[in-house]
């Protein structure tokens, strides 16, 4: 069961990482520096994940945030084995969904309109109408289908993270799909 | 075969499809249908557009970095959610996935509702700022974990470390956090002025559930420039040990990287390495540390004009253990010639004298003797030389040795006095040692259990950090008492003193359940003549189901007494009696996750659900723990015991699978040990050390908690009956 990664393609991975190494062993000695740059690196990645997984920009910039003030901490635990692209938002989705579940617990929703996320976008019509279903959809549905279809995590690691079922992971995501294709 | 027009595949085929997860199967059929269906096209053109379209970066708002940065400079710290291990998740086979689709089956609707039991069970703390100056205020934010949310203030405590304590723990009450949110404290606090280590916990004010967060809060203190101060990392490394020894190294690694300059760092990695190299290792692990870590420590002992002497003694064992006999002579030359007197020294010139006089004990007796004239009773050599004495049955040694062992290792006296209890003619020189000992446990006990008027926390300087107050006042009353008691009377009854020994031993009948000790008792009693009160310990001893099996040949020792409607009496008192002690150290507490995600000693993913309508056995331990280690057999015959009675065991150990898999088979264990890559049970059990057991319901709510695995069949017992009842 591999997984796409769909930001990144393997040729330039391979640079990619290479100059990651060293940033990361400089952030580790507490360089700002490198810090600003691996931001510059992955912040988009990181961001956008959190942004989906959420549906709000509020609460998307603040994991991203709280990813990279805690990431000099947390890169002692980093074991330079897999690309630290993919581990940055694996971190980025576990960050997430805490976020989540503390919502969850309050019964909390976000206070901007789905409209907000995308307000502003020169992007087309159609990209702006599917983020806006996207996001709009309740957290359950969405976690389930930004995990699988813009993460690329298989139903089986879905439902390790969420514990869930492997079925209720199929299940949400056909009903997300349903949601989704309602709008667009 | 062509799908008519009237059959469009699915959605989830059309998906599929789209995004290039179709077989090639499913790829032709629905290419040759989408050939001539121009409506399942479109749909094809907006998966892929809408997931195009949430796959897109945006940009994150542009001052973001600038917050960050300024949030670092505040020295604010955030514990991420770091999947550990680090790399890529793990990637299920198929027929795991399979059975454990099956296993939780039972309802789509159940996983539902279940979902919402997930919610933030994983505390944060915040310490501000992060690299916190020696005698610095320090900010804590808290945010609290379910259980301890709806308290107005939380007590926060912590285990702390000073620069020259190196093994000795202190324990205090650092603050009061206030809330200040919806479940959020904080306070300002500062550490104790010596210390430059602290582990953090958050407990509510009645010491009744602590947060530990496994131990993960540390503070370290830091010098001018921000780099952690080598005393922090130096007692960071020995607290981490008992929890990590990989840690541990790491940290002794950082250690030498930061402060080349001090031997302690080299002397950790050393001592690590060692821990590391379980002895009677393959010749392959010894070759490898002979060439890994060997040169790493000579660089550390030749780097210094004047060696330290702990790194040379320790370096004296390693060398020893990785087979390098050249270098251990070597160093151990250098070390009696510059540390004559050193403790380590004298150490190995006990080991020595061993050695020398392999096999003639009488003439190594004398040889400790000569020892002593010369350097006096030091620690190493008191305790072999008492050791040897008694073994010998040497009386005039042992009364000898025993007073300069007490003197030298004051935590050995019980062990001192047992040993005299056994040679009928130093039995009297046991008395004294047996009343101090009795006198510290039963303070303790006292102090523990005390609760000072205002409803400040008992016993927290003694207290461990993960345990509560109910907890810890329990575990000194059963560690020691009880038996001390039972020693005591056996002596006070051989020295001729019957009712000092009669009321010593009523005393232990009562201060906990051992059936040891009641098979003691039972036998005093019985060598007194007195069955009625050798019956009544006997029927203990038959009740206990660690112990039943023994029940007939009791009773035909009692004669009368260990018959009819008497012995059933006594029986049902007994029963009583068990079941009000096991009860009494009941708890009552849902695991903080309904299930756990491990891995198993192969490396396979298991899904562990909690619950399973049976009591089931949670154990944490770890061999590189003492404790833990000397209770494995043990836990390995209640283990067995167990699944022949259909009760789910659920070990867990911090080890990687490989190494757990080697250890098991060295050791020939064959009870279930995952590894806990997610710290799933971690967190689900909030546990303290090694070793610790949980007994749960058939519900999965936590029932018994402890670190003794003997209570285990006792506390399975206790929860089968009281199922039945209901």
């Amino acid at each position: 069961m591999t997984r796409e990664t769909p930001t990144q393609t393997p040729e330039r991975g391979a640079v990619r990482d290479a100059d990651d190494a060293m940033l990361i062993a400089a952030v580790r000695g507490g360089s700002t520096q490198a810090l600003a740059e691996l931001y510059a690196r992955h912040a988009p990645a990181v961001f956008t994940a959190a942004l989906r997984l959420l549906g709000s920009r509020e609460d998307a910039e603040d994991v991203l945030q709280d990813v990279f003030v805690g990431l000099p901490d947390a890169l002692a635990r980093y074991e330079e084995r897999g690309a630290f692209g993919a581990w940055i938002r694996r971190v980025a989705v576990r960050a997430s969904l805490m976020v989540l579940r503390r919502r969850a617990r309050k019964g909390y929703e976000p206070l901007e309109s789905a409209a907000d996320v995308v307000a502003g976008s020169p992007e087309p019509e159609r990209t702006i109408a599917a983020r806006r279903a996207i996001a709009a959809l309740p957290d359950p549905l969405r976690v389930v289908f930004v995990l699988r279809e813009v993460e690329g995590y298989s139903h089986a690691e879905i439902a390790e993270l969420l514990g869930i079922t492997r079925t209720a992971s199929a299940l949400r995501l056909h009903r997300a799909w349903k949601l989704v294709r309602r709008s667009v | 075969m062509n799908l008519p027009l009237s059959r469009h595949p699915s959605f989830s085929r059309l998906r599929a499809f789209a995004l290039g997860e179709a077989d090639a199967t499913q790829r032709r059929r629905v290419a040759r249908h989408l050939e001539r269906c121009a409506r399942c096209r479109e749909t094809i053109s907006r998966v892929r557009e809408v997931v195009a379209a949430a796959r897109e970066l945006e940009a994150p708002p542009a001052d973001a970095l600038e917050r960050i940065v300024d949030r670092r400079g505040r020295g604010e710290r955030v514990v991420l959610p770091v999947a550990p291990a680090g790399g890529a998740r793990r990637a299920w086979p198929l027929q795991r996935v399979a059975a454990i689709a099956v296993l939780i089956a039972g309802a789509l609707v159940y996983a539902l509702a279940r979902t919402g039991e997930l919610e933030a069970l994983r505390s944060e703390l915040r310490i501000t700022p992060a690299a916190p100056r020696m005698g610095e205020p320090i900010r804590i934010e808290y945010r609290a974990t379910s259980r301890l949310e709806d308290e107005p203030r939380l007590v926060l405590r912590a285990r702390f470390r000073t620069p020259h304590s190196t093994k000795e723990d202190r324990h205090a009450v650092l603050g009061m956090l206030e809330r200040i949110g919806d479940g959020v404290f904080a306070a300002t606090v500062r550490l104790p002025d010596s210390a430059v280590y602290a582990v953090l916990a958050v407990e509510d004010t009645l010491a009744r559930f602590v947060d530990h967060h496994g131990e993960q809060w540390e503070a370290l203190v830091h010098d001018e420039d921000g780099r952690p101060l080598f005393e922090a990392l130096d007692q960071r490394s020995w607290d981490t040990m008992r929890r990590d020894m990989r840690l541990a190294a790491e940290i002794a690694e950082q250690m030498t990287r930061l402060y080349p300059e001090r031997p302690e760092g080299w002397r950790h990695v050393l001592f690590e390495a060692l821990s590391l190299a379980p002895e009677a290792a393959a010749d392959s692990i010894r070759a490898e540390h002979r060439e890994r870590y060997l040169p790493l420590v000579a660089r550390g002992i030749e780097r210094a004009d004047s060696p330290d002497v702990a790194l040379l003694a320790t370096a004296v064992s390693y060398a020893t253990e990785a087979g390098d006999t050249v270098a251990a002579a070597r160093w151990k030359a250098m070390l009696y010639e510059r540390y004559p007197l050193h403790v380590a020294t004298l150490q190995r010139r006990v080991f020595d004298l061993y050695d020398e006089y392999r096999g003639r004990t009488g003439e190594l007796l004398l040889a400790f003797e000569r020892m002593y004239e010369e350097v006096g009773g030091r620690s190493q050599l008191s305790f072999s030389a008492f050791t040897l004495a008694a073994q010998l049955g040497d009386a005039d040694a042992v009364a000898r040795w025993a007073p300069r062992l007490v003197e030298a290792v004051p935590s050995l006296t019980s062990m001192v006095a047992n040993t005299l209890v056994r040679l009928p003619a130093l039995r009297h020189l046991a008395l004294p040692y047996l009343r101090a000992e009795i006198a510290a446990y039963s303070g303790a006990l006292e102090r523990a259990t005390a609760t000072p008027p205002g409803g400040a926390v008992p016993g927290v300087f003694e207290r461990p950090l993960t345990m509560t107050a109910a907890e810890y006042a329990r575990a000194l009353q059963e560690a020691w008492l009880g038996s001390l008691l039972t020693t005591h009377g056996t002596t006070l009854l051989a020295l001729g003193d019957t009712a000092a020994a009669l009321d010593t031993l009523s005393r232990a009948f009562d201060a906990g359940w051992d059936p040891h000790r009641f098979l003691t008792i039972g036998e005093l009693h019985l060598a007194r003549g007195d069955t009625a009160a050798a019956a009544a310990a006997f029927a203990r001893v038959a009740v206990d189901p660690t112990t039943g099996e023994a029940t007939d040949s009791l009773r035909a020792r009692l004669g009368a007494a260990g018959t009819g409607a008497t012995w059933e009496a006594l029986l049902a008192d007994a029963r009583a009696a068990m079941k009000q002690h096991v009860w009494a150290s009941a708890v009552d507490r849902a695991p903080l996750l309904p299930r756990l995600r491990l891995q198993d000693a192969d490396g396979h993913a298991r899904v562990v659900e909690l619950g399973q309508g049976v009591p089931m056995l949670v154990a944490f331990w770890s061999r590189y723990c003492p404790p833990s280690f000397m209770q494995l057999d043990e836990l390995a015959r209640v283990a067995a015991r167990l699944e022949t009675e259909g009760v789910p065991v659920v070990t867990l150990s911090p080890e990687e699978p490989a190494k757990l898999r080697e250890f098991m088979d060295a050791k020939g264990y064959r009870f279930p040990v995952f590894f806990d890559p997610e710290r799933d049970a971690a967190v689900a059990f909030d546990t303290p050390g090694f070793p610790t057991y949980f007994v749960l319901d058939g519900a999965g709510r936590i029932r018994f908690a402890h670190h003794d695995v003997g209570r285990v069949i006792r506390e399975v017992a206790a929860l089968r009956e009281q199922a039945q009842a209901q």
